[in-house]
């Protein structure tokens, strides 16, 4: 959730709660004065527009919707470089850069003899 | 025995179950908080019988849309799965069908009818009675 959909969210439900508390107050006094008057019309814009901005910092700080389909997920997935689910096809041994493994092992056993003569 | 429509679908495109759960899940937690706030505002503003329900449904509608386009980047097809076995068909043009029928479960899924409902008319009865 983010600092901007919770801000939203909480001035939404502060002005919910004051919307609440003018039309509680209101028909105190309309009950004592005169007899069912409707609501103003400044708390109700007040409770439509706070709920509206409670509504939008809800879906604005939701979690990111995941693909469903596998071939999506897999690629976004690549595409962030974390181990994705065809990693175990890949590593297969037909599938193996067999001079790149010999230049690693040729390097390694240089550093190694280095090492030792040193 | 030749494979089925569903069958085949789902070998030809299939779903993954973590992305379909955290999907409707996120919907339905936006459902039941929004629907709780709506009970308030309705409560507030001393709706009565059919406007109540009118007004749910309408604002439901609008958190509907903005779920739609902001989240769902207006492709519902990508994040929902849609009616079984239409998804990877395709008899008439090449290419890869993206399936139908999920705008139906983004527009009026996510507990809409049940959870959220319940949650929107203790709001409303519980608003409405203290206020009054």
């Amino acid at each position: 959730m983010s600092v901007l959909s919770r801000i939203l969210v909480f001035v939404g439900l502060l002005s919910l709660f004051h919307a609440a508390y003018s039309a509680h107050e209101f028909s105190i006094l309309s009950t004592k004065y005169h007899k069912n008057a409707p609501l103003p019309l400044d708390i109700k814009l007040e409770t439509l527009i706070s709920v509206f901005l409670a509504c939008f910092g809800l879906v604005l700080g939701s979690e990111p919707l995941r693909p469903v389909s596998w071939n999506e997920w897999a690629g976004k997935i690549e595409k962030e470089g974390g181990p994705h689910p065809f990693r175990g096809l890949e590593d297969r041994v037909g599938f193996m850069d067999i001079r790149a493994e010999r230049r690693e092992f040729a390097n390694w056993a240089k550093a190694q003899g280095a090492a030792t003569k040193s | 025995m030749a494979p089925s429509p569903y069958e085949l679908s789902l070998l030809l495109n299939p779903l993954v179950p973590d992305s379909l759960t955290h999907n409707t899940r996120t919907l339905s937690n936006i459902r039941s908080i929004s629907g709780l706030f709506l009970g308030i505002a309705a409560g507030i503003l001393g709706l009565e019988s059919l406007w109540g329900f009118g007004f749910y449904l309408l604002s439901n509608m609008l958190i509907s849309a903005l779920f739609y386009f902001l989240l769902a980047g207006a492709k519902p097809q990508k994040y929902f799965a849609g009616a079984a076995g239409t998804r990877g068909l395709n008899d008439k043009q090449p290419g890869r069908n993206p399936g139908s029928g999920a705008w139906r479960e983004l527009w009026f899924g996510g507990g809409l009818f049940t959870e959220a409902l319940s949650g929107f008319v203790l709001g409303w009865a519980g608003v409405g009675g203290v206020i009054r």
